[in-house]
Order: structure tokens, then C-alpha cells, then sequence
């Protein structure tokens, strides 16, 4: 089990690497982005030196970690599900011996290694050069941080998979992607600290997976979750992460259903 | 030979119609999920200043109109122009683009007109719903000449979109990833979206003089709203005619090179 | 004057030659290697009017290359070619009014449009006058079939129904020159017969010029009257398929299944004094190809002689390929 996914996870990270316009054209891209964010927040910050308990220091590096993993929550993974639905190559993944759902899971896990290190540690090299970089005194934050991190991409995992299989009820998977997308953008944190919100949308927001993709990691990592609450959070997580799987499953196993009764 | 192009271009659309009404679902998602994605920017601007009441002179509604006069005109090139994205990868990948150049009218014509990207219709939607909000809650008075002017500030503002567009896309006479050089090219308009006095000098300069999206969105605002930059902003129509033969002098040149280095 | 005139038409392409693996790839980003690859070097021939020539070769001969530069999608490196008293590739626009195109596998039709939408923007596309637009929609539809497909989105049609429709595309404008690369590929016996008639009329009634690029040996003996056979860039033959017919239609390659290959039989095989020709012998498959002369030797002949070197289990008897054929015309001129 562990050496197929090692396989897998070598697989699409070969493919990745074929593409290597299309990591240039992420690091281009998410560096962009983090500029145009850093400039209009010290527009915001101008003379004050916090807003809401942020510190312009912290902000900087809230910017560039949090469009980092937007750019890898966006990474356009649904579309690559809705390709395999409508093409029927679903048919041929469901034959192999591997759980179709695990399957795609590694082959996601495979993609965020390659990303982290074809767009996001460059990314965050230059901006450490130019826009500078905090890094938490205590090394056990950063341990926290991965552990968070990794549990955040398997929550978006199970929400893309499930906003992918939607493709049986649409052609439209681009649609669907720029759906997901801007669900990500509002509520996941990836613009603005949850703090900036008002009450009743943090309400809203706390209801929701989304922080927990993005804002959840970059704010223990900041330190705007502290002590005690950093455990609360992880462990927030893997509850959000083990309802998405089982809630995932559920519409998985009667998507396959319909899948094998209409013969793909 | 004008006339010609026009009506055949008419009845491209009158086909593309019948194509967006026939799948209707896939309409109304695409437009909806454009919409909604372009209107994180305004949600950000909105959250911000729940916390502030300006940003260098400039209040909400006068930056959401920026933003607003933008999403119109990424809307427009969207959806007429979004065809040349698949140049490299598709047309010429696949040889498809052969079949343009045995027909006896323009290839690029063709290019264009075979395609048109529905979801350009949720930009301008957005676009028109944050321009006539702010305009509104401004208690921007404009006279009919101020209307007409806004008409061809914010086609200018298309024209300069898709010229920038037609530049980058000529790569895809030589790649096959040409739709990531245009990508990262007009990404670049998300710097436009907000007023660029909140960048430092070279980014202002670069987005007016460079590769001049600002005219696409701030100066075109600060027109309108009178907040300076009057005559620059004038300059706009002439901008986007100049990005447009400089643009058909490139495809011209890219087609030349395709027809004599082919495989 | 002919309608197609090419002098000493020749074509070079720059390939970038890429290394292998991931650090050749990187390579190759920084110092990209060129190699010049000679896809037609200097081809001569007049078509006149009317004519319905084959233009055949083997993959990669030059054939595609040469009907690009007809066709103006490709300039010429050197050398000359007029259509119609024009230069394709500087005049494009005027020259592909009279021009009509099918392109094998590329479909010129609008994917998602009914068929008589697409025509009718190539009606537009082409001002075709309305009375000639009626007149071939009428005629085509009848003669090919069409009537049922007009109404129905190009994507939902089979094969069959699409390169019926297509052909009718290309010949909608009344050109005076159709160029049909693969035009019968994939398709069943019954559309082929059809599509074959249907060019063979338009040429006979319309005096339209014809340039077939096709695999399939009977495209040509049904439509051609004349064949141009071009090989590694060159032309091995020009000339009347009548002529080439009978010279090679006393040919026949059988393909004769044996037990197995033993080393007698393999000397019998290589012996000079056999009255046939081995093409190839595959020891794996204990498959033996032989080409024959029909004229010198025949079937029973040749089984006669083998048998008395092995066991034969089964022998296929086929018509000459086309590939074969150049190959023995090259081989001749060497």
C-alpha cells in the first residue's frame, strides 16, 4: 500500500514536472498576486502599526503564505476530476486495484509536493528577500503549523472531490472550479485575516470548512492562535476532516452507483 | 469587404446564441461562478473598510468604480476575445488552424469568431451592477456627453485588454503554452483593479506607460470623478488604437513565421 | 496553361532536436539544437485542368508538405509553384476562393452547428450566389445522401455521415481545384463507393481539378487517371495510372504461415534462383511475405515449392501495397 503510493505520488510528480511553463506560470502568478495584496495592505496600514491585532509585520507574511496555499487550494483539481467523469477514463481508475477516492488523494498529495517545491519555496524566497518574512521564535510552532497545514489540504481534498463529482449533473466543470474558487477566496481567509470580519459573516465563516484550509494553519504560524487554542484548532480540523471523508464517501460510493448503472 | 466581415461575424453570434440557449444550466452556472469569483475583490475592498474610511484620497465607492470599470471591460474581452488563448495549444497543436488559412477571409477573423466565452457576460454583469452602485452612491451627476464618454472610455479599456491579449497570444504560434505567457501577461490587471496610487512609482509608470492597463480602469475613474489626471485620461482611445495596430503587426508577423517553419 | 504549375519546389524545416531525460530537457531550454530535416527536395510537375491525379507516397515522403504549399498554409524554401497563375502563399485570400479542401481526419465544420448552418456560413464565407448555394445544396443532398443530416450537430454524426458531409463542403463553392487528403479513411465499403462516384461526377459535369493524397489503393484506380508518386522527397514517378497498373497488377504478395522457420527452409528462401521475391521473414510469428510475379509463377507454384521445405498451416494471398510499390520504383532508380 505504502510503496503504491509512493508510485503514485512519483507519477504525478513526473507529470508536473513536464509542465514546467506551468510552474513558472504559478510562481509568476502567485508572486504577482502577493505584491498587488502587500501594496494595497500598507495603503491600509499607512501610519497604524496594528489593525485588529495584526501587526504590519504579521500582515506581510500573512499576504504571502496565505496566497501560497490559495494558489494550491485553486490548483484546478476539479476540472481534472470532471475530465475523467466525462471522458469515462473514470471507468478505467475504477478497475484498477487502488480505491478510486485514496487514488486521487496520494495523486493530490503528489501535486502539493511538487508545488511546494517548483512555486512555493521560490515564492517565498523572493519574498523573504524583498518583503521579509517572520518565522516564529519557538520551533514547536512549526511543527504545529505542518501538522495543520497537511490536515488543511486534505479537507480541501474532500471538498474538491466532492464539488468534482458534481460533474455528473453539469458539463460545465470550469464552472464548477470557479465556484469553488470563490467560496476559497471569501471565507477561506486567503485575503484578509478572519479578524478584519464582521461578527455575523465570522459566524458564517466559523460554520464553513474554508478557514479551516487556509486561515486555521497561517494563524497558528502567526501566533494569532496561541496556547491552548492551537491544539483546539488542529483537532477542529480533523474533526472537519473526518465528517468531509465520511459525508465524501457517502456521495462517492452513490455517485459509482450511478456511474456503473449508466455504463459511463 | 468590411460589410462583409460584419454580417458573417453577426451570424457567428446569432449561432453562439442559440448554442448558450440550448444549454441553459451551463449558462447560468458559468456566469454565476465568474461573477461571484470576480466579486472577491469587492468583498476585500468591503471588509477593509469596515476598519478604514479611505486609502490615499480615494473612498469605497470611488474604488469600487475602478474596480467596477475593469470587470466591465475584462468582461468584454472575455467574451469576444477569450479564442485566443487556444491558439497554441489547440489550432496549431492539432492542425485545426490549417483549416483557417485554406479559407478565403481572415484566420484571426475566424479564430475569434468560431468562439465566444459566455462567462465575459457574469463581468459585465458584476461591472455594471458596482459601477452603477458607486456612480449612484457617489451622486456622480453625468451629463449626456459624460455618458457617451464613459461608453468609449470603457471600450478603449476592452480594446486595450484584447491588444495586450493578441500580443502574447502570437507566441502560440510557437508554443503550445502560449495560454501561460498570456495568463501571467494579464494578470497583471489585477494591479489595475484598485487606484495604483497605492503603488510605488515604478508599478504606476509600468501599468501606464509599459503594458498600460491603468487606462483600462484609473485614469479612465479619475476622469470621470474628477479627481485629476484629466488629460491623460483622454489619451485612453488613442492608447488602445496604437496597442491595435502594434497588435496586428505582431499576428501578422507571427503567421508569416507559422507558414514558413510549419511541420 | 496548366492550373497547377510547380518548378523545382523545395521545403527545409528547422527541428529542435531534444535530448532525453529531465537535465536534457533543461539543456535544451538554454541551447536549443537545430537539425534541418529536407521534407521535398525540388518537385516538378503541371496539372491541367481538369485532371484527377493521385499524389501518393509513404509516410513522411513529402506528400502533406507539398499539398501545404498548393494550398498557401506553407511557403516554398525555394523553388516554384502557381495555382491558377497565382502564388499560393502570397495571394491566400483570392486563391482559396476557388479552392475546396478535405483534410482526412480535421473536420471543416463548425462542431457544435447543424450541418446546413455550417453551410451556410460557408456560403457566406465564400459568396457563393444564392442560385449555385441552392443548386449544390440540392444536387449533394440527393447524390450523397444528406437529408436527414442537414439538421444535426456535426459531433453527433459518425464518421460516415461526416466525411459525407464534408466532402459536399468542400466542393459547395464550385472550385476549380479540390485537394482530398485521406478523404476514405475508416470508412465502410458502401460510403466509399458513394464518395468515389460522387468526385468522379463533379469532375465529369464541372471539369473540377482533382488532387487525391490517399493509403487506399482503390481511391485511386476508382478516381485517378494519372499518378504522382513522390518518395523521400522526390518524385519516383509521373504518369498515367494505366501504365503503372499493368505493370504492377501482375503482382501479388501472399503472406504464407509455417510451422516453423528452420534453416533450410531459410537457405531455400535466400537462394537466388527462386522464381519469387522474399519481402520479409519473421521468424517469431513463422510468418513468411513473398512477392510474386503472377506472369512467371503462380500460387499453386510457389506453395508447391515451399511445402517441400516445411509445413505450411495457412497462406493469405493481398494486392500489392503502395508502399511496396515505391519501394520497388525506388529501388529501380537506384
Amino acid at each position: 500500500m505504502f510503496s503504491k503510493s509512493i508510485e503514485i505520488i512519483k507519477i504525478n510528480m513526473k507529470a508536473v514536472l513536464a509542465y514546467a511553463t506551468t510552474a513558472w506560470g504559478a510562481f509568476f502568478m502567485t508572486l504577482l498576486q502577493i505584491f498587488v495584496f502587500y501594496y494595497i495592505w500598507m495603503a491600509i496600514y499607512k501610519d497604524d502599526s496594528i489593525i485588529n491585532g495584526i501587526s504590519k509585520e504579521q500582515i506581510v507574511t500573512y499576504i504571502i503564505l496565505s496566497r501560497i496555499i490559495y494558489t494550491q487550494l485553486t490548483w484546478g483539481f476539479i476540472p481534472k476530476i470532471g475530465r475523467k467523469i466525462q471522458k469515462g477514463e473514470i471507468i478505467m481508475d475504477l478497475l484498477k486495484p487502488i480505491d478510486f477516492q485514496f487514488f486521487m488523494y496520494v495523486g493530490r498529495i503528489g501535486d502539493f509536493i511538487t508545488f511546494a517545491s517548483m512555486t512555493a519555496i521560490p515564492v517565498l524566497i523572493v519574498c523573504a528577500c524583498t518583503l521579509g518574512i517572520q518565522i516564529p521564535q519557538n520551533p514547536l510552532i512549526f511543527i504545529y503549523f505542518f501538522i495543520s497545514l497537511f490536515l488543511a489540504m486534505t479537507i480541501s481534498f474532500f471538498v474538491e472531490f466532492w464539488i468534482g463529482l458534481l460533474s455528473f449533473y453539469t458539463n460545465y466543470t470550469w464552472g464548477l472550479q470557479s465556484f469553488q474558487e470563490s467560496l476559497v477566496a471569501l471565507f477561506s481567509g486567503a485575503l484578509i485575516p478572519l479578524t478584519f470580519f464582521p461578527h455575523w459573516l465570522l459566524t458564517i465563516a466559523n460554520l464553513l470548512p474554508f478557514k479551516e484550509m487556509s486561515y486555521s494553519p497561517v494563524a497558528i504560524y502567526l501566533g494569532i492562535i496561541t496556547g491552548p487554542q492551537i491544539i483546539e484548532t488542529i483537532i477542529f480540523q480533523l474533526l472537519w476532516a473526518v465528517a468531509l471523508l465520511f459525508l465524501s464517501r457517502l456521495f462517492y460510493t452513490f455517485a459509482i452507483k450511478k456511474i456503473t448503472v449508466q455504463g459511463g | 469587404m468590411l460589410k462583409k466581415y460584419f454580417f458573417l461575424y453577426i451570424d457567428f453570434l446569432k449561432q453562439h446564441f442559440k448554442t448558450m440557449l440550448e444549454y441553459k444550466t451551463d449558462f447560468v452556472i458559468g456566469v454565476f461562478s465568474t461573477l461571484l469569483y470576480q466579486f472577491y475583490g469587492i468583498f476585500f475592498v468591503w471588509v477593509i473598510f469596515e476598519n478604514i474610511h479611505q486609502i490615499h484620497g480615494w473612498t469605497f465607492y470611488q474604488i469600487t468604480f475602478v474596480y467596477g470599470l475593469l470587470t466591465f471591460a475584462q468582461g468584454l474581452d472575455m467574451f469576444f476575445f477569450d479564442n485566443l488563448y487556444a491558439l497554441g495549444f489547440e489550432y496549431v497543436r492539432e492542425g485545426s488552424f490549417d483549416i483557417f488559412m485554406i479559407r478565403p477571409i481572415s484566420p484571426l477573423f475566424q479564430l475569434l469568431a468560431t468562439h465566444v466565452q459566455q462567462d465575459g457576460i457574469g463581468l459585465m454583469l458584476l461591472g455594471t451592477i458596482v459601477i452603477t452602485k458607486s456612480l449612484s452612491e457617489l451622486n456622480v451627476h453625468l451629463s449626456i456627453m459624460d455618458h457617451f464618454l464613459l461608453v468609449i472610455l470603457i471600450i478603449s479599456g476592452a480594446a486595450i485588454i484584447s491588444a495586450i491579449n493578441l500580443i502574447t497570444a502570437t507566441f502560440g504560434f510557437k508554443t503550445v503554452n502560449s495560454h501561460v505567457i498570456m495568463t501571467s501577461v494579464s494578470a497583471l490587471q489585477e494591479f489595475a483593479l484598485y487606484p495604483i496610487l497605492i503603488y510605488p512609482k515604478f508599478i504606476r509608470v509600468f501599468l501606464t506607460w509599459v503594458i498600460p492597463y491603468a487606462f483600462a480602469s484609473f485614469y479612465p475613474a479619475n476622469y470621470l470623478l474628477h479627481k485629476g489626471y484629466e488629460h491623460l485620461s483622454l489619451l485612453t482611445p488613442f492608447i488602445a488604437v496604437f496597442l491595435w495596430i502594434v497588435a496586428l503587426k505582431a499576428w501578422k508577423i507571427g503567421l508569416k513565421n507559422y507558414s514558413s517553419t510549419g511541420s | 496553361m496548366a492550373i497547377i504549375n510547380v518548378e523545382n519546389l523545395k521545403k527545409e524545416y528547422k527541428i529542435n532536436v531534444k535530448k532525453e531525460g529531465l537535465i536534457g530537457a533543461i539543456l535544451s531550454l538554454f541551447n536549443p539544437k537545430y537539425e534541418i530535416k529536407e521534407a521535398v527536395k525540388g518537385v516538378n510537375f503541371n496539372i491541367e485542368e481538369g485532371e484527377m491525379v493521385g499524389y501518393i507516397g509513404a509516410n513522411g515522403a513529402g506528400k502533406s508538405t507539398t499539398i501545404k504549399m498548393l494550398t498557401g498554409i506553407l511557403t516554398p524554401t525555394s523553388g516554384k509553384v502557381f495555382v491558377n497563375g497565382q502564388e499560393p502563399t502570397k495571394n491566400r485570400i483570392k486563391n482559396n476562393m476557388n479552392m475546396g479542401a478535405v483534410f482526412g481526419q480535421r473536420t471543416q465544420l463548425w462542431w457544435d452547428l447543424p450541418v446546413i448552418e455550417s453551410y451556410k456560413l460557408i456560403k457566406e464565407i465564400y459568396e457563393i450566389p444564392d442560385n449555385i448555394y441552392n443548386e449544390n445544396i440540392k444536387y449533394f443532398t440527393d447524390t450523397l445522401n444528406l437529408s436527414e443530416l442537414l439538421r444535426v450537430p456535426v459531433r453527433q454524426l459518425s464518421l460516415g455521415q461526416k466525411m459525407r458531409c464534408e466532402i459536399a463542403a468542400a466542393f459547395l463553392h464550385s472550385p476549380q481545384i479540390v485537394y482530398l487528403d485521406e478523404p476514405t479513411i475508416g470508412l465502410d465499403f458502401m460510403v466509399k463507393e458513394k464518395i468515389r462516384k460522387f468526385i468522379k461526377q463533379l469532375n465529369k459535369d464541372r471539369n473540377t481539378t482533382i488532387i487525391l493524397t490517399t493509403h487506399d489503393l482503390q481511391d485511386i484506380e476508382e478516381i485517378c487517371n494519372r499518378i504522382i508518386i513522390i518518395d523521400k522527397g522526390l518524385i519516383i514517378f509521373d504518369g498515367a495510372l494505366d501504365d503503372i497498373k499493368e505493370e504492377f497488377s501482375k503482382y501479388q504478395v501472399t503472406n504464407i504461415l509455417v510451422k516453423e522457420v528452420t534453416e533450410e527452409l531459410k537457405s531455400f528462401l535466400n537462394s537466388t534462383d527462386t522464381n519469387f521475391e522474399v519481402l520479409s521473414i519473421e521468424e517469431e510469428e513463422n510468418n513468411i511475405v513473398i512477392k510474386f510475379d503472377r506472369d512467371q509463377v503462380t500460387i499453386a507454384g510457389i506453395f508447391e515449392q515451399i511445402a517441400s521445405h516445411c509445413t505450411i498451416l495457412d497462406l493469405k494471398i493481398q494486392d500489392i501495397s503502395i508502399d511496396t510499390i515505391v519501394k520497388t520504383l525506388y529501388e529501380r532508380q537506384c
